[in-house]
C-alpha cells in the first residue's frame, strides 16, 4: 500500500507587505481549519538553505504555492529546489477581483484583510482537492 | 511566528532598523542583496536550521553581524515552545519580549561598532 500523499502548502514568508501576511493567514486557514488532514506547511527558507528533509518532501509531494505579490518568490524558490508545483495562487490577483478587501497593515489585517485571507484560503482548499484528485487518478 | 512578531515590533519601535524581504532576497532580488552587502545585517531565525542566516551567507555572500535563533532562546531561558503557527498566545509574550531584548542588544552592539 502506498503512503497517502499530502499537499505541501508554501506561503510567502516576507515581512514587508500586508499581502504576505494575507498569504500566511490563508495558508494557516487551510492547514488548521479547512484541510488539516490533507496538507502540511512547507518551509520555503529551508528549501533554499538545502535542508534535506524539506527538499525531499517538496520533491515527493505536490506543492500548492500561495504567493503574496507579483515577485512570485515562493514559486521561484520551490521551482529552484525542483519541487512539484501543482498549483499557484497569487494574493495580488485575488485582491484585483476583490478591490474592497484591502488589508490594513502587515501587522494587522483588519476585517477586510481577514476576509480576503478567508477567500484565498477557500480557493486554496479547492486547489488541494483538485490536486489530490489528480494524484489519486494516477497523475504525478 | 515569534521571530517575525519580535522583529516587526522592533521595526515599529526603532527608526534605525529596516527589514529586507527574505524570500525576495533568496529568490534573486538584486536590490535586497545589494542592501545586505552595503549594510550590517542581523538574522533572526525561528529554528536551529538557521535558514535565514545560511541564505544570507550563501546568496548574499554576506556574513551576518549577528545570528539569533529563537530555538536557542527557548532552550536557554526554559520557555515552552509556542503551540500555534498562526498567532502569539498570551503565554508566548514572554518569549517575544525576551527575543526583542536580544535583538535590541545586538542592534546597539552593531551600531557601536560602526
Amino acid at each position: 500500500m502506498s503512503m497517502e500523499k499530502k499537499v505541501a502548502i508554501a506561503v510567502c514568508t516576507g515581512m514587508d507587505q500586508p499581502l504576505a501576511t494575507v498569504s500566511r493567514y490563508a495558508g494557516y486557514h487551510v492547514l488548521e481549519k479547512l484541510r488539516p488532514d490533507k496538507t502540511v506547511l512547507l518551509c520555503t527558507p529551508a528549501l533554499i538553505g538545502g535542508v534535506q528533509e524539506d527538499v525531499t518532501f517538496a520533491k515527493e509531494n505536490p506543492v500548492l504555492v500561495i504567493d503574496g505579490c507579483g515577485e512570485k518568490c515562493c514559486e521561484k524558490i520551490v521551482n529552484e529546489a525542483k519541487g512539484q508545483v501543482k498549483a499557484i495562487i497569487n494574493v495580488e490577483d485575488v485582491l484585483k477581483e476583490h478591490r474592497d478587501l484591502q488589508p490594513e497593515s502587515r501587522a494587522k489585517l483588519g476585517p477586510k484583510g481577514m476576509k480576503l485571507a478567508g477567500i484565498v484560503g477557500e480557493l486554496a482548499a479547492r486547489k488541494v482537492d483538485e490536486i489530490l484528485g489528480d494524484v489519486n487518478k494516477g497523475g504525478r | 511566528m515569534v521571530s517575525r512578531v519580535a522583529t516587526r515590533r522592533i521595526l515599529e519601535e526603532r527608526d534605525d532598523v529596516v527589514t529586507i524581504c527574505l524570500p525576495l532576497f533568496l529568490a534573486g532580488g538584486q536590490k535586497e542583496r545589494d542592501f545586505a552587502k552595503n549594510n550590517p545585517c542581523i538574522t533572526v531565525d525561528g529554528c536551529d536550521k538557521m535558514c535565514a542566516a545560511k541564505g544570507v551567507e550563501m546568496y548574499g555572500k554576506v556574513h551576518p553581524k549577528s545570528s539569533i535563533a529563537i530555538s536557542e532562546i527557548t532552550k536557554k531561558e526554559k520557555h515552552s515552545k509556542p503551540k500555534s503557527k498562526s498567532r502569539i498566545e498570551p503565554e508566548d509574550e514572554k518569549l517575544v519580549h525576551e527575543t526583542m531584548k536580544i535583538i535590541n542588544k545586538e542592534v546597539d552592539k552593531v551600531k557601536e561598532e560602526e
